[in-house]
């Protein structure tokens, strides 16, 4: 049974690359995308079984480490911020650790968002499996 | 509650386009402001009691949800603002169709008021209560989270009686089970209704411990759950009275030094990487007490720090690799700096935080230079970026952004709006991709609803060149503008601060003299002076001048003898000259070796009022008061050393401090040090025990390389004596060879170097054939091998020096006798530190390393000398 993921990410190209490149992860299946907080946490109240969300930090309506701070109490999925902002040892990072996210990993960012399975695809999946065996 | 899928599709307004979407769906955030003035309703729907509990029920729920929105106004005002006004937005769409002019007009007032605060929504949920008890004499609830209150509430006794268990339990008393049963049944059920999962799942595991330490822990985890709830709510939880965010951080406060101390042996296992997902997995667990202790303090950096080690090393365990050098040396300085922080809190002193900027600075730039670049920070100063670009750039963006300033591009901040036109974001994108212009970065800009982007891209071109492409691509400059054009300035050194004061402070905390720096360009220029000699040297071929010689004279030697006399002359000349700049240069480096030891360091004392001012807050806290006292404070060691020392003994008095009714009233410490060791003798009046606490601090210093030896006193009390060896001092030593090894024995340590006669080696029989040496006529002493003796060395070397210590001595037989040398000790580090009768090793002239003997550890099995007549004849 492949690990059921949500996106969470406000650009539409981004969740598309996401998407895409998870499609290459036979262990894993997206079942719900998301365009920013609030609307995650809407849906994870009708979504049952998702183990692992995926989470963008800046967002519009409600940005990621504040949808993180409210759906850490409702979910036992795993999360793991997926932000170009959220380089090692970074501010950013520190405070989604903070918050309790269970992973995170820094996605290009700008124009080479493309290069997502080059540049992070390694590491968003060693991550997501570590987290999803955990 | 179904949804009111009927109502929707009889009520949907202008801007709904489907019969699905419901009231109580918040509309997307692209899709367009509902209009102004939707049409009238056809009938007023508000008479029909069916719609009118529909409309209740959707009135409740977005008071529930306006009231949840206030609570964490201040967290991000601006989403909560666009949250709530989505929120009114759609009741007022809703009370319009049903004819509720009231509901409408108030839900107008808050959406058209520009005040961004707090405020109108406060005074909206207030008009909104009102409201309700009118229309369907619902009645009022609590002026805030009227939904949420309860939660605490329920919690708030449970809570502590399980906190009292716990205290019990340390004590002895083990809890009730029906008891504790029933106050965590409690908690879940309050975490059940309110789908606290988490809450829930952490209550659950506390019946299930069976130790009072499992128990704390399931008990912390619990408060961690619950401070995440409280974070969510923190009015309703101040509301109840309970604050388990505060519970939680007090605790770890009180304990950070035993935390402090376990995550330093951690990092230490950590290193050795034997048991990673263990190791890292207690590392997270641990640093988050830490952070949870600072934010007690309101220690915000470290509190900061302490998670950006928890995800720098967290990254590293999903690679499955152990800490590097320079990631261990961070959270080593964390370890240390917030102890000494929390010394100084303890002390009821303000504590200096410079440092742990500092560190957070080294932390927030590793991944740039375990990857060799340059770092984040360093861009950002160079190009002068605005702060929202702070802290933002990831390694490729750097790695641009250096090779755009390399090929001399100038900057440009440019904002765009692009997200709701495709054909100019396609447009702008292709323009990126060009060899136009270079996409560094982008930040998101949030404007009210909409999403904008500022975009940091280098060009060739100039300001009114970029103007120009952009004004292409959008002709009224309405989506595309650029905002600012920045010019890179000259690279400056990474760790330059840029106040002077910090400059003049950084200088005064590394210790650097005007005299060292001088000291330092005159060995950097008469090492260039031998190295331009050796290379004049190197380029001569005496050899062939000799032959031109002989060959000018007619390989006549007596015509050539002269010429001969003075290219040999020359030669030796400038040999000698190079050996005397060599002695010189050595001179300069043994006093620049000198003078640094000297600087690190630090007499004894100033220890002793720190570790005073601790056990005293200690045993108050433990409500025994311990007086102490020191004596050998005038001594100097390492100041690393003197650290390390300092941990160790405060581990030893909080063990002993917490023996509750025989803890001792009466500690006194006392210090001694020779050659090789510092000794350190911990008496006190206490009950004499064996705890877990002291078995730590065993192991502390057995990682020095010391040793602990423990005796109970008469009566009562104990005396432990911690003995660990000198590093970083300055010592005299002969360099010897054994086995082509080189060993460093310490001068002080010699009595004499013989070349005895055969006669004078002696084989007791009566001592296992053991090798004795006669040194004089009425003196024997013991033969001890640094290295394994082999039968071929049976009569080889004859060559022996006496070493005494402690009124006893013994003659050590070696190979060669290399010379004298000033050497820096060095601790023995990992498995050199079980190896028998060395101090520390030293790095020799010629690059060669040697072990430096203990001539304490070599004499200490060895009889008495003055006091075994046996042995003076």
């Amino acid at each position: 049974m492949p690990f059921n993921v949500m996106i969470v990410d406000d650009a539409a190209m981004m969740r598309l690359y996401i998407a895409s490149f998870i499609k290459t992860l036979p262990d894993f299946k997206v079942i719900a995308q998301a365009a920013n907080g609030q609307e995650a946490l809407d849906k994870l109240s009708t979504v049952a079984d998702v183990d692992l969300i995926l989470l963008d930090i800046e967002m519009p309506v409600m940005d990621g480490l504040e949808f993180l701070r409210h759906a850490k109490l409702k979910t036992r999925a795993k999360i793991c911020m997926l932000s170009s902002v959220a380089v090692s040892g970074s501010a950013h990072a520190a405070k989604a650790r903070e918050l309790g996210a269970d992973g995170v990993v820094a996605k290009p960012s700008g124009t080479v968002s493309h290069d997502l399975m080059e540049k992070t695809g390694d590491e968003l999946a060693r991550t997501m499996r570590t987290l999803c065996a955990a | 509650m179904p949804r009111p899928i009927a109502l929707a599709a009889l009520l949907a307004g202008p801007c709904r386009t489907s019969s699905a979407v419901t009231f109580t769906d918040a509309p997307a955030a692209a899709e367009p402001k509902p209009a102004a003035a939707p049409p009238a309703p056809a009938r007023n729907l508000s008479a029909d009691p069916a719609y009118r509990d529909i409309f209740k029920g959707m009135a409740t729920e977005c008071t529930a949800k306006l009231t949840a929105i206030l609570a964490g106004f201040d967290t991000d005002p601006a989403a909560s603002l666009s949250r709530a006004r989505k929120e009114a937005d759609s009741l007022r769409h809703a009370a319009r169709q049903m004819g509720l002019d009231d509901w409408s007009e108030s839900l107008t007032t808050y959406l058209h008021s520009t005040d961004e605060q707090s405020e109108p929504l406060a005074a909206l949920l207030l008009s909104l209560a009102e409201l309700a008890e009118r229309s369907f004499g619902t009645p009022k609830p609590a002026p805030a989270q009227a939904k949420a209150q309860p939660f605490f509430d329920l919690v708030r006794e449970p809570l502590a009686d399980i906190a009292a268990f716990g205290t019990g339990f340390f004590c002895g008393e083990t809890p009730d089970p029906a008891a504790l049963a029933a106050r965590v049944e409690a908690i879940r059920a309050a975490a059940q209704a309110s789908r606290y999962v988490r809450v829930d799942e952490a209550a659950a595991r506390i019946p299930a411990t069976t130790t009072p330490q499992e128990y704390h822990a399931a008990e912390l985890r619990l408060y961690e759950e619950l401070a995440g709830v409280e974070a969510v709510m923190p009015d309703a939880a101040r509301a109840s009275g309970v604050s388990p965010r505060e519970m939680l951080q007090g605790w770890c406060a009180e304990h950070v030094f035993s935390t402090l101390s376990e995550l330093e042996a951690t990092l230490e296992r950590l290193k050795s990487g034997h048991d990673l997902d263990t190791d890292y997995l207690r590392f997270d667990r641990l640093m988050r007490l830490v952070h949870h202790a600072c934010g007690h303090h309101g220690i915000e950096t470290a509190g900061q720090l302490s998670m950006s080690l928890i995800d720098l090393f967290s990254r590293l365990h999903t690679r499955g690799q152990t800490p590097d050098a320079i990631l261990a040396h961070v959270a080593r300085g964390f370890i240390d700096t917030v102890e000494i922080v929390f010394d100084a809190i303890t002390q009821g002193q303000t504590p200096d935080t410079a440092s742990l900027e500092k560190l957070f600075e080294e932390a927030s730039n590793l991944c740039f230079v375990q990857d060799g670049l340059v770092t984040a920070s360093a861009i950002e100063r160079r190009l002068g970026l605005p702060r929202e670009f702070h802290r933002v750039l990831s390694p490729e963006s750097v790695r641009a952004a250096s090779e755009a300033i390399e090929d001399g591009l100038r900057f440009f901040i440019v904002r765009a709006d692009i997200n709701n036109d495709e054909s100019l974001a396609e447009a702008f994108i292709n323009w990126l991709s060009s060899d136009v212009a270079r996409s560094i970065t982008n930040v998101t800009v949030f404007q009210g609803e909409n999403t904008l982007f500022d975009f940091l891209l280098a060009s060739a071109l100039d300001e009114a060149g970029i103007s120009e492409s952009l004004a292409a691509l959008d002709p009224a400059a309405r989506n595309l503008r650029m905002t600012r054009m920045l010019v890179p300035t000259e690279a400056t050194p990474e760790t330059a601060p840029a106040d002077p004061d910090a400059a003049f402070a950084q200088g005064q905390q590394a210790g650097v003299s005007a005299e060292m720096v001088e000291q330092i360009g005159e060995i950097a220029a008469s090492q260039s002076m031998i190295s331009h000699m050796l290379a004049e040297l190197a380029e001569d071929d005496l050899f062939d001048s000799a032959e031109a010689i002989m060959r000018s004279a007619g390989h006549d030697w007596k015509r050539a003898r002269t010429q001969m006399r003075g290219l040999l002359t020359g030669y030796t000349t400038r040999i000698q000259e190079l050996a005397q700049l060599e002695t010189q240069l050595v001179g300069q480096i043994t006093r620049l070796q000198e003078e640094t030891v000297e600087i690190r360091s630090r007499r004894i004392e100033t220890i002793f009022r720190p570790l005073q001012a601790f056990i005293q807050t200690y045993s108050r806290r433990n409500r025994r008061e311990a007086t102490t006292s020191f004596a050998g404070g005038e001594l100097t060691l390492d100041l690393t050393l003197l650290e390390n020392l300092r941990r160790v003994l405060r581990n030893l008095a909080v063990a002993r401090l917490e023996l509750g009714p025989g803890a001792p009233r009466k500690i006194h410490i006392s210090f001694h040090r020779d050659e090789e060791r510092v000794l350190a003798v911990f008496e006190d009046d206490g009950t004499p025990a064996e705890t877990s606490a002291s078995d730590d601090v065993r192991t502390a210093v057995t990682r020095l390389g010391g040793t602990l030896r423990q005796v109970a006193l008469p009566g009562t009390g104990i005396r432990v004596h911690i003995s660990v060896p000198l590093a970083m001092v300055v010592l005299e030593g002969m360099v010897v060879g054994v086995d082509g090894v080189r060993y460093v024995v310490p001068v002080d340590a010699i009595r004499m170097i013989v070349q005895p006669e055969p006669d004078r080696r002696i084989r007791v029989s009566a001592a296992e054939g053991r090798e004795m040496l006669r040194i004089a006529e009425n003196e024997i002493v013991t033969v001890r091998n640094l290295s394994r003796p082999r039968a071929e060395d049976a009569g080889r070397r004859n060559v022996y020096v006496v070493l005494g210590a402690q009124g006893r001595s013994v003659a050590v037989p070696v190979d060669e006798l290399v010379g004298q040398q000033l050497v820096l000790l060095r601790p023995l580090k990992g498995v050199l530190t079980g190896l028998p009768n060395l101090t520390g090793i030293a790095l020799l002239a010629g690059g060669d390393v040697g072990m430096v003997v203990s001539a304490n550890m070599l004499c200490a099995t060895q009889p008495n000398h003055a006091g075994n007549p046996s042995l003076r004849m």
